[in-house]
């Protein structure tokens, strides 16, 4: 079986967040629980002239994660029950029968994937719509795009079509776990890193 | 989701149509009809339904896939037709469409016909039944137009519904059958836009169908967001594509929007309601550097300079003198601009000359900017730059200004509302003033139809409208009007929810959710298509759709016949459908046909998008404007003669607001504040719903730069005020707005306090209820604040 | 992380007090000199029903942290790859080994010669335990914790807070040398608690961004906390130091040398529990995902 992923375009994403409503709206989420993260991405200094001008030096962009089934999950690894699981699409999912809530996973992903469910006693995360698979459907959140920001498939041929690249200033480097994702950069990134850009909105993708 | 009122709402939908509804579904099945289809118009469907999104004023009209099972909505996905090209591409419904599970089943919303019991704006209702609320309506209907007469009567601006069928349309329909109202003209949305611009092209339809941006080399994005306001769903796609067709894009806003994110080659900040005076600065150097269309000039404008001023007026100050300061001393110089706008002068100088060079290039005016004091000037300025770079009528060009589509359509609604007996009307903003002091008021303040008004409005109907108090600048001020009973003596709100304007009424209608009832609707500003919106789902306890309620209404009065015309809400679709086919969809299929097809949209293709003005640029003399000299007025002799030259220049002009970063008031409220669109909101539509709210919190938004120098951190408490009032909200800092400038979202619910003042997180408490002078709109973004923890 | 740190806190601590209790008396088994032939024996089955509760109530408090708990009995599944399977795992080989010494304590008391072997089990047990739990906490996604302070950490507080309790059961009831070489211990301990951090506060702010985060969240938004736990540390350090010079001084029995003992044993435990807190807070994930 062929192993899936997403391919995000950084230079498109708006920050709308509808990919995040989307996915809210299948997996019928509570609020509070994301299988589908926006970060927004911001840094900047202004400066102020004589003349009562401003200038910027800013970059901006938006990250939207879900998760990247990665080849080497940390989550699978960690998980004490082996409640996560990596299936036969590559896809790594939560058996909720075997979960027992302790969150360790939470701390190993790199991408804040798994998501505490409070009421339920247990973590629950992207699982790349896996019964859509089955019907050639994409998962809601690609199909959802106004930008079409998203795209889905075979990771082999995103990587035709896209490139291979799995990492964005300032995600930790997607290769350390064999990310199964594309991304492409936002032309503000080399800016971002200059100016130490990071997470400015950790109150809209927290957990709970 | 709250399961309880859920089961309730299951239960009430299988009670009121239990058996007989099963019964046609088991012989649907019987029979082998596939799944989708209604066998008669008020059964719900159960399967994928493919129609049109609840229309709100969103700026987007979208195709939703609703799944529905038992009756109930279980899963909204959105357009996901095979194509999805430049030409017909996808129709995508926003996270306001995705998640509208939410509203739909909301454990607020209304069930039933209220009666107020305590004072106006407490919000202490009782129950009452629809034939007791249809007789206290009538009742009152005829009392107040016995007492005052019909002019007394106002059905206010209101665009939370817009499916065509349902929202204020029927019941301006039922009133002006009743005998008419006072009417208005203009919107909240455009009123300084829709005015100005003809006053330049001699008329609105100025735009090209957006397929033609993708030949654009340049586009100023001027104070525009469509990826947070969507300005027609695709809009933000649009301009990505044509970013990839290698178009250089650059925004000039106050904040670094979503749109300045995804699509921006560059965000210069600019201050709010100073976009005239670089305008002009740009201006100063095209005329200067000789990157003005001077041939383009000569043949299709008047009022450049003093060659081609009208007859009569030679000796008037044209475009040219104001920008090189002849008459008043004053060059247009973008040194000169940079002090008002914030704007470095080697910046403006280098859009002027990128704007003057590349070609062709598209200004597209936002609309935050005309929403403002003395915003017709922003908007004739940004016209005039398009003119005299020659931008006109080009592919790739854009003429700025209002610029609606060309082509005849979309349609905000093709409703037949009749003839309003009563012929006068005041522009939407100045309602309260009609209450205050109708008879008063004069072609000033814009009254026009009649001289004087007979009396006051005593009798508000408001319908899918928040106006009354929560869109209305200055919200205390109205709360107080409203509060008066012996102003307004009869307050109907029709709504969703108990929402902060339901709670200033006497009697509140429950309306019915659009997938409660049957409509139709086509493109918001632009877009080919017309969707349909049958009814899949049983209204949610006793709510009736709007038009049903004015059918019941019209019963009481005795005009049920006339306002129906002996259809209901699904023949009424039926024939607004067939109206579309004749006004702009010769090919649309029959309608019973496109219903069995479950396509829910039907789009028409753009392979060469239409231009306007094309004509006029080919042959001026053959195709002349509608202007009162055919060409393109940069100086405007209509609004020379109106004599106003302060306020109303017949060039555009930079003029300092009455409330400004300049002024005396800068002294205790420093900072500007601006109220934009909200990603998780419809203006206030979507308030209450958890996932938008978690996703985009109101808040306000500040400088780091401002933060610091108040000792405010992010995610504190902050309080906003000036001498109209005060709210208190959290706050986020960040960087992606200018120094000076703090952006409070509109749309967040008021809610009075004991003292009777709003301090929720609204922005309208803050906002004067000045208008501008020459549209009589509405200033709703010149304000200026301070901020301090709280 | 709100939800699950308290019961993480304690867990953490109180399995670490139980092995430092158990490890410090072992020291003392090793080292004759220290003991006299009856008094810790005798005293050894309550040292034990200490060392016993205090493991109990913190297993008990970590199923307190898990959402599901009715499913916990599969938490050893995973031994091959998961650092917490194998906490798990070794934290029940500790306890059911502990257990079993303070039962046989009542029921077959000392000095029986298995009780020596099983004591030393139980020993190794509990130092490959605290091992283990710190390695749990070594992710590259949490650079704070993915250095070597953190098992250099968990061993110095299992040692100080064994080292404190054993300090009371001692006085005034146990050989000199005894109470005098606890006392340096708590001394030591605390002293050396005090001397790294500077290093590690150093690393923290040039390893990398989200260290740097860390270190921010320990001196901004928890600057009180953390200022306090380093005073109850120091008073640590005095208290032990007093409790020293005490015993020193009057090598006769006097009640009032509980006093710099109990103190020592309360600031002791105050600055653990700070320290503990504030290791749970300013665990700042890389980039903030």
């Amino acid at each position: 079986m062929a192993k899936f992923g997403f391919y995000f375009d950084a230079s498109a994403c708006s920050g709308c967040k509808t990919c995040q409503i989307a996915c809210q709206d299948k997996n019928d989420l509570p609020v509070g629980i994301r299988f589908r993260r926006i970060y927004e991405i911001c840094g900047a200094t202004w400066r102020q002239d004589d003349q009562n001008t401003w200038v910027p030096e800013i970059a901006a962009y938006n990250i939207s994660v879900a998760c990247n089934h990665c080849e080497d999950a940390p989550c699978v690894k960690a998980c004490p029950t082996q409640a996560m699981y990596k299936d036969d699409n590559g896809i790594v999912a939560v058996d909720p029968k075997k979960c027992i809530g302790c969150r360790y996973c939470e701390w190993a992903c790199p991408y804040g994937a798994p998501q505490y469910n409070k009421k339920l006693g247990i973590m629950q995360k992207c699982d790349l719509c896996r019964d859509y698979l089955a019907d050639g459907k994409v998962p809601v959140c690609v199909s959802s795009c106004p930008m079409r920001a998203l795209d889905f498939g075979p990771l082999d041929e995103l990587q035709k079509r896209y490139g291979n690249q799995t990492t964005l200033y300032p995600l930790p480097d997607g290769d350390l776990v064999g990310a199964g994702w594309v991304i492409k950069s936002h032309p503000a990134e080399t800016k971002a890193k200059e100016l130490s850009a990071r997470i400015i909105n950790p109150e809209e993708v927290k957990n709970g | 989701m709250a399961r309880q009122n859920r089961r309730d709402f299951i239960r009430n939908s299988v009670v009121a149509g239990g058996i007989a509804l099963s019964a046609p579904v088991w012989i649907e099945k019987a029979f082998g009809i596939e799944a989708g289809m209604a066998v008669a118009s008020h059964i719900p469907r159960d399967g994928w339904v493919n129609l049109g999104c609840p229309a709100h004023n969103c700026g987007g009209r979208c195709l939703l896939k609703v799944l529905v099972r038992d009756g109930v909505i279980t899963r909204i996905e959105t357009d996901s037709r095979e194509k999805d090209t430049a030409a017909d591409p996808q129709l995508r419904a926003c996270l306001r469409g995705r998640s509208y599970r939410k509203r739909q089943y909301h454990p607020d919303r209304l069930q039933y016909p209220l009666l107020r019991t305590g004072r106006r704006g407490e919000g202490q209702f009782k129950r009452i039944s629809w034939d007791e609320a249809y007789d206290l309506m009538a009742s009152k209907m005829l009392e107040i137009k016995e007492q005052y007469g019909n002019e007394a009567f106002h059905v206010p601006y209101g665009t939370g519904s817009y499916s065509h069928l349902n929202g204020r349309w029927p019941a301006a329909r039922l009133i002006n059958l009743f005998g008419g109202s006072l009417d208005y003209y203009n919107s909240y949305s455009w009123a300084a836009i829709s005015k100005a611009t003809p006053t330049v092209y001699g008329t609105g339809v100025c735009g090209n169908q957006r397929q033609d941006w993708l030949n654009s080399k340049y586009i100023l994005m001027w104070g525009w967001n469509p990826a947070e306001m969507r300005d027609g769903t695709n809009s933000e796609y649009f301009l990505k594509l044509a970013r990839q067709n290698g178009a250089r894009v650059v925004c000039i806003d106050p904040r670094m929007t979503l749109s300045a994110v995804a699509l921006a080659d560059e965000w210069i900040p600019i201050r709010p309601g100073t976009d005239t005076a670089m305008m002009s600065a740009m201006a100063y150097i095209m005329i200067r550097e000789g990157l003005v269309d001077r041939e383009f000039i000569q043949t299709h404008c008047i009022g450049f300079d003093k060659t081609q001023m009208p007859k009569g007026l030679e000796n008037e100050e044209s475009y040219t003198d104001y920008i090189l300061g002849n008459r008043d001393g004053i060059p247009k110089t973008p040194v000169w601009a940079a002090k008002i706008t914030g704007v470095p002068a080697a910046t403006i100088t280098r859009i002027a000359r990128e704007f003057g060079t590349i070609k062709p290039a598209m200004l597209y005016q936002g609309y935050g900017m005309q929403r403002r004091a003395y915003g017709e000037q922003p908007v004739r300025g940004g016209c005039v730059l398009a003119s005299i770079t020659g931008n006109i009528g080009i592919p790739g060009g854009w003429a700025s200004g209002i610029a609606l589509q060309p082509g005849g359509g979309p349609f905000w609604s093709i409703f037949p509302t009749g003839i309003n007996p009563v012929k006068a009307k005041i522009p939407v903003f100045l309602w309260t003033e009609a209450i205050l002091r109708g008879p008063e008021l004069t072609e000033k303040e814009g009254l026009i139809g009649v001289d004087k008004l007979s009396t006051g409005l005593k009798f508000i109907w408001a319908v899918a409208s928040n106006i009354l108090i929560n869109q209305h600048s200055n919200t205390n001020r109205t709360a107080e009007i409203l509060r008066n009973e012996d102003l307004v003596k009869f307050i109907v709100v029709q709504d969703q929810f108990l929402t902060s304007s339901a709670m200033f009424a006497d009697l509140v209608l429950p309306a019915c959710t659009h997938f409660e009832t049957w409509g139709l609707e086509d493109g918001w500003k632009y877009g080919e298509e017309v969707f349909v919106m049958p009814q899949i789902v049983e209204p949610y306890g006793e709510s009736q759709s709007d038009f049903a309620i004015c059918a019941g209404l019209a019963k009481k009065l005795g005009l049920a016949e006339a306002f129906t015309e002996q259809l209901d809400e699904r023949g009424w679709t039926k024939r607004l459908w067939d109206e579309f086919r004749q006004l702009r969809f010769p090919e649309l299929p029959d309608f019973e046909e496109f219903l069995k097809s479950n396509q829910g949209v039907y789009t028409v293709p753009v392979e060469h998008p239409e231009i306007s003005f094309a004509d006029f640029r080919r042959d001026p003399e053959k195709h002349p404007l509608k202007t009162p000299s055919g060409k393109i007025e940069i100086f405007s002799e209509q609004l020379f003669r109106m004599d106003q030259p302060v306020e109303i220049p017949p060039i555009p002009k930079y003029i300092q607001e009455w409330e400004s970063p300049f002024g005396p008031e800068a002294d205790s409220y420093p900072l500007q504040a601006i109220g934009p669109h909200y990603m998780s909101r419809v203006h206030s539509t979507h308030d209450n719903i958890d996932w938008l709210q978690s996703a985009f919190p109101q808040r306000l938004f500040i400088n780091s730069v401002d933060a610091e120098a108040r000792g405010i951190e992010d995610g504190d408490e902050v309080t906003a005020f000036n001498h109209r009032g005060q709210i208190h909200l959290p706050c986020r800092v960040t960087p992606r707005i200018m120094p000076g400038v703090v952006s409070i979202p509109q749309g967040s619910w008021s809610h009075f306090g004991k003292d009777g003042l709003d301090e929720q997180k609204n922005v309208n408490t803050l906002v004067s209820e000045r208008w501008t002078p020459l549209a009589f709109g509405n200033a709703q973004h010149t304000i200026m604040v301070e901020v301090k923890k709280r | 992380m709100a939800d699950n740190t308290l019961p993480l806190v304690i867990f953490t601590l109180l399995v670490q007090f139980s092995v430092g209790i158990v490890t410090v008396y072992g020291l003392f088994l090793l080292f004759p000199h220290f003991r006299s032939k009856n008094e810790i024996p005798r005293r050894f089955k309550w040292i034990l029903i200490v060392s016993s509760a205090a493991a109990l109530v913190g297993v008990a408090a970590s199923f307190m942290h898990l959402g599901n708990p009715l499913s916990s009995y599969r938490a050893v599944a995973n031994l091959g790859s998961s650092r917490l399977s194998l906490e798990i795992f070794t934290v029940l080989i500790y306890l059911g080994s502990l257990l079993a010494l303070t039962v046989l304590q009542f029921v077959i008391p000392y000095p029986q010669r298995h009780h020596h072997w099983l004591t030393i089990l139980t020993l190794i047990a509990g130092i490959v335990v605290i091992y283990v739990m710190a390695t749990v906490y070594l992710l590259p996604t949490r650079p704070a914790w993915n250095s070597i302070f953190t098992p250099i950490g968990f061993y110095l507080t299992t040692l100080l807070t064994g080292s404190a309790l054993l300090l009371l059961f001692q006085i005034n009831s146990g050989s000199w040398s005894s109470q005098k070489a606890l006392a340096i211990i708590i001394i030591a301990i605390s002293t050396l608690h005090l001397v790294v951090l500077p290093f590690y506060m150093t690393w923290l702010g040039e390893a990398n961004d989200a260290t740097r985060a860390s270190l921010e969240v320990v001196l901004k938004n928890q600057l009180t906390l953390f200022l306090l736990g380093i005073v109850a540390m120091g008073l640590t350090a005095s208290c032990g130091l007093w409790a020293l010079f005490s015993i020193k001084s009057c090598m006769i029995k006097n009640r009032y040398l509980f006093i710099p003992s109990i103190a020592a044993f309360i600031f002791a435990w105050a600055a653990v529990i700070i320290d503990r807190v504030l290791f749970y807070l300013h665990g700042v994930s890389v980039g903030g995902f």
